[in-house]
C-alpha cells in the first residue's frame, strides 16, 4: 500500500467523516481519495457497512403506532409562511434542505383522484354497514312474516266461503 | 408549474422511500437520540418532528451516491443540536443512555470514550474536543480511529 494512503487511512480522517464531524474540506479530501484510490474505498465502504452495524446493534424498535403518528404529522402538514421558523429547533440549514426548491411552500395536487379520510371513519363506516345488515334482515324477516299472513288470510275466507255455503243446507 | 401527474408522481415516491427509510433506518435513528437525550418519549417526538422534516425529500436520501444513515444523522444532530451549543435539556447527564445501550463504549479507554461520545453524540467538533483535552487535532482523530477500531472489533 502507498505510504500517502496509509498514512491517510490511520490519520482517522475517514472515521472523523463517519461521525458527522468532518470540515467541509476534509469531505471532499475523503472522497476525492475514495475515488483516486481502491484502498482507501475499501476501507470507506467497510467503515459504512461498520457504522451501520454499530446504529443497528444500539436500535430500539419504535412503537407500533409511531409511523401513524408520522404520516397523522404529514397530512395535517400546514405551510409555513418564511420568517416564522419551526418552534422547536430546526436550523436554517435544515429549512434550506427541506424545501430546495421553493422554501416555506409545499405543492399541492388539487387534481388527485385520491382522498385521505380520518381514522374515526373507519368505525363510522362499519356501523353504517352492520345497521345497513341489520336492517336487510328485518326487512326480509317482515316480508316473510306478511306472506305468511296473507296466506292465512286467504285460507280463512276459503273457509269462511265453505261455512257459508253449507249453511243453507 | 409542473403538471399534476408529475406532482402526484412525486409524491407517491416521497411517500415509499419515507416509509422504507423508516423501516430500515428508524429503529436505529430512535437509539441513536435515545442516546443523546436520554428520554424515551422525548425521543420518538423527535423521531416523528424528524420524518416529517424529510417527507419532502425523502427519495433524495435514497439515491445513488448518498449514504443514507451518514446524512439521516447529520440532520437528526442539526435538528437536536444549534452549532455546537445543545439546546436540549437533560443534556448535562449526557452520554448515560449511550453507556447503557452501546455495551462497547466499556471497552474503551477513558480518553477513547470522551472522544467518541462528544463527537458521535455531543456533535462537538475536532477542534473543540482538542482544545478541550489541550491535544493536537490530528492526535484526537487518531484517538477517534482507534476508538472506532475497538468497536468494529468488539461486533
Amino acid at each position: 500500500m502507498d505510504s500517502k494512503v496509509k498514512q491517510f487511512i490511520e490519520s482517522g480522517i475517514l472515521e472523523t467523516y463517519f461521525t458527522g464531524s468532518a470540515t467541509a474540506e476534509e469531505e471532499q479530501e475523503v472522497l476525492s481519495m475514495k475515488q483516486l484510490y481502491p484502498e482507501v474505498k475499501q476501507e470507506f465502504e467497510l467503515l459504512e457497512q461498520d457504522m451501520l452495524k454499530l446504529a443497528d446493534l444500539m436500535a430500539i424498535p419504535p412503537p407500533p403506532n409511531l409511523w401513524s403518528r408520522i404520516e397523522d404529522g404529514i397530512n395535517g402538514i400546514t405551510v409555513r409562511k418564511p420568517g416564522h421558523p419551526h418552534p422547536h429547533r430546526e436550523s436554517k440549514e435544515n429549512n434550506q434542505q427541506a424545501s430546495p426548491q421553493q422554501p416555506g411552500y409545499i405543492e399541492v395536487d388539487a387534481q388527485n383522484t385520491h382522498m385521505r379520510v380520518h381514522k374515526v371513519w373507519r368505525w363510522v363506516f362499519a356501523a353504517v354497514f352492520v345497521l345497513g345488515k341489520i336492517f336487510l334482515a328485518t326487512a326480509i324477516y317482515f316480508y316473510l312474516e306478511n306472506r305468511q299472513a296473507q296466506e292465512n288470510i286467504k285460507e280463512l275466507k276459503q273457509q269462511l266461503r265453505q261455512t257459508e255455503k253449507e249453511q243453507p243446507r | 408549474m409542473k403538471s399534476p401527474i408529475n406532482n402526484s408522481t412525486a409524491l407517491t415516491k416521497n411517500e415509499h422511500a419515507l416509509h422504507t427509510i423508516f423501516n430500515r433506518y428508524g429503529s436505529a435513528l430512535l437509539g441513536y437520540i435515545f442516546g443523546v437525550i436520554n428520554d424515551k418519549d422525548k425521543a420518538e417526538n423527535y423521531l416523528v418532528e424528524i420524518f416529517q422534516l424529510i417527507s419532502r425529500f425523502a427519495d433524495e436520501l435514497l439515491s445513488p451516491g448518498v449514504n443514507t444513515w451518514l446524512r439521516l444523522q447529520q440532520l437528526t444532530k442539526n435538528f437536536l443540536y444549534k452549532g455546537d451549543q445543545p439546546v436540549l435539556s437533560g443534556t448535562d447527564a449526557k452520554f448515560v443512555a449511550a453507556e447503557q445501550s452501546n455495551k462497547f463504549l466499556n471497552l474503551l479507554t477513558a480518553d477513547q470514550k470522551h472522544i467518541f461520545c462528544n463527537v458521535y453524540y455531543g456533535n462537538k467538533s475536532i477542534q473543540a474536543i482538542a482544545q478541550e483535552m489541550r491535544k493536537n487535532e490530528d492526535d484526537i482523530k487518531r484517538c477517534l480511529r482507534q476508538a472506532l477500531s475497538v468497536m468494529r472489533n468488539g461486533q
